[in-house]
């Protein structure tokens, strides 16, 4: 097997994930323009495993809002304000790596409880609007378990998520390239991204000091690490579930103090949702994301018969290898990105991202995708303004799933 | 703005009023375009090619200009060689882009007059497309010197004549058909 193809791709991901708001699946859209064969198939795989490990850089150096989101601030940006922020870059790619590990591992089981013997795919493909009807109702009541106060502005920015992606379902997203643009791209960067880079602009607070991470890894991380393995086994299969959903999920709403173990989870869940995705393909014959459909056909993705099929072999050592590489490399990058960071005054690095999103969604989705952008960017801060959990706004996704299985 | 919750709820209300009724009907896409309209709702008009029943409805192949759609839809399958309209939501399903709605039939664009030495020479072009030819039909074929075309539905008459219809890929001979709404002498 050629390790070329993994090197190029691992570098390409590290890119990737040091850019926000570029997703692996535009990589996938043009890659597809300009044709895939094995090799560069494999060099995707190899992109979208380092993505989801680098990525927990921006996610943990960008965005951070003030102390008044304290309530609805990310766990990472918690531990950032802390001074912890190296620490929460160690658990998180040590988690990443345990779930790709974990996931090769447990590919056979899957494949058992997905497809022959026990079949159960077709079981969840027919409970899926149930399923995802009892997930917006659960995180609902876990609102009301913190106060009951809670519950109408998280039922607010619910209803207003799902509003904005029944819209986003029918608006012309035509971007100025040849690039075919997805309206979830806008979406999910206006509604999750744009809304914390603008508070933490308008904080102007800068990032306090970092002190280098323990040298020892919490024990918790492989327990917390393996239920992220195993939510995103669920979330693989299940559309319109998000990292942030199945980790509320994997850690039954309870509102713990330590913002680590949920850090784990949710890079393991990232990780691991990658690597069941790829998967699905030969388990299941279905494609779970754009970077599985396209290497569907360039690794001639067959149903999975007696052996273990070659292609997937081949994508499970390019997973291995290029997490090997994408831990190294964040781990080499966390300390000139966080000297970057420390350095840079907020508002202007936290609008240079802004606006490097927004360019990013007009190119590929045009004026049509911009102007979403900028209505999911306001939808967005609804819960940051009310003081609830953005989860909620996962049902922008959910319920258009739900609305399409009802008519 | 982050104080002013109520205030901030109000403009993403408003904005969502704006976007609702900005909204346009859905995009009118050729099938080759099916790509750049994933998880969009799109209308698209072609040619049925193939119609049979599927699941509770059925499942017809629509073509225009040698680029087709698989369509799911319900009622029952459509007859073969009309011209339709598609209105639905693009999804991708097992790595393909169908789309899932409604099917009605529709009058075809205008005809476009082309010698049958052009459709003989590259009938995967012309698939789908509403097209006005003339020439002998005899047994199976429509023929004009060295060319020929397989002759597909329609009221053919033996001899020379002038057809208004669409090319159709028929797997059992894998072949092209001309499928003729009108035929007519040449005299």
């Amino acid at each position: 097997m050629d390790l070329m193809p993994i090197v190029i791709g691992s570098a390409i991901g590290i890119a990737t994930g040091l850019l926000p708001g570029l997703h692996v699946n535009t990589l996938a859209a043009l890659a597809l323009l300009v044709g895939v064969g094995p090799d560069v198939a494999i060099a995707l795989v190899a992109v979208g495993t380092v993505h989801t490990i680098v990525s927990i850089l921006p996610t943990t150096y960008l965005g951070a809002p003030d102390e008044e989101t304290a309530l609805t601030r990310l766990p990472a940006h918690r531990m950032l304000h802390a001074g912890r922020g190296p620490e929460a870059i160690r658990v998180s790619v040590h988690a990443s790596l345990l779930a790709l590990v974990a996931v090769v591992a447990l590919l056979l089981p899957y494949k058992w409880v997905l497809a022959a013997p026990l079949a159960f795919a077709p079981l969840v493909a027919s409970w899926a609007p149930w399923l995802l009807g009892a997930v917006l109702v659960w995180l609902l009541v876990q609102e009301a378990a913190v106060d009951h106060a809670r519950v109408p502005p998280a039922m607010m920015a619910m209803a207003l998520a799902a509003w904005l992606g029944w819209l986003a379902t029918t608006w012309p997203t035509r971007g100025l390239t040849t690039v075919p643009g997805s309206a979830l791209l806008p979406l999910l960067t206006g509604l999750f991204a744009a809304p914390t880079l603008l508070a933490a602009a308008s904080s102007q607070q800068w990032v306090p000091q970092q002190t280098p991470a323990p040298a020892s890894l919490p024990r918790f991380v492989g327990r917390d690490g393996l239920r992220g393995v195993a939510a995103a086994s669920v979330t693989a299969v299940l559309p319109g579930l998000t990292a942030a959903v199945a980790t509320a999920i994997a850690h039954g709403g309870r509102n713990e103090d330590d913002p680590r173990p949920i850090i784990a989870t949710l890079s393991a869940v990232n990780t691991a949702h990658h690597g069941f995705s790829l998967a699905a393909l030969w388990i299941i014959g279905a494609t779970r994301s754009g970077l599985a459909d396209a290497i569907r056909g360039p690794l001639a993705a067959a149903p999975w018969g007696a052996g273990v099929p070659a292609p997937l072999l081949q994508v499970c050592i390019a997973m291995l290898a290029a997490g090997l590489i994408g831990v190294l490399g964040t781990k080499a990058l966390d300390r000139p990105y966080r000297a970057l960071v420390v350095r840079a005054p907020p508002r202007p690095l936290h609008l240079s991202v802004f606006c490097l999103i927004a360019a990013t969604a007009w190119a590929l989705t045009g004026p049509w995708g911009l102007a979403l952008f900028a209505a999911a960017t306001v939808v967005g801060h609804v819960p940051l303004a009310w003081g609830v959990r953005r989860v909620h706004l996962t049902a922008c996704l959910i319920v258009p799933i739900l609305v399409r299985a009802a008519v | 703005m982050l104080h002013r919750p109520r205030l901030v709820t109000l403009a993403a209300i408003g904005l969502l009023i704006v976007m609702q009724v900005a909204t346009p009907d859905a995009a009118s896409i050729h099938p080759a375009d099916a790509a750049s309209y994933e998880g969009q709702r799109v209308r698209v008009q072609g040619l049925v090619m193939d119609s049979r029943n599927w699941g509770d409805g059925a499942r017809s192949v629509v073509m225009q200009d040698g680029a087709g759609i698989v369509v799911h839809h319900e009622g029952a399958p459509l007859d073969l060689g009309v011209w339709v309209e598609a209105e639905g939501d693009m999804q991708r399903t097992g790595g393909e882009l169908r789309l899932y709605g409604s099917l009605s039939v529709t009058r075809p664009p205008a005809t476009v007059m082309t010698p049958l030495s052009a459709l003989a020479a590259a009938p995967e072009e012309w698939a789908g497309r509403p097209v006005h030819v003339r020439g002998e039909a005899s047994r199976d074929f429509l023929r004009d010197g060295p060319h020929r075309i397989h002759l597909g539905d329609g009221p053919w008459t033996e001899g020379w004549v002038e057809a208004r219809g669409t090319l159709g890929y028929d797997a059992s001979c894998i072949c092209y058909r001309l499928h003729a709404q009108a035929v007519w002498p040449w005299t």
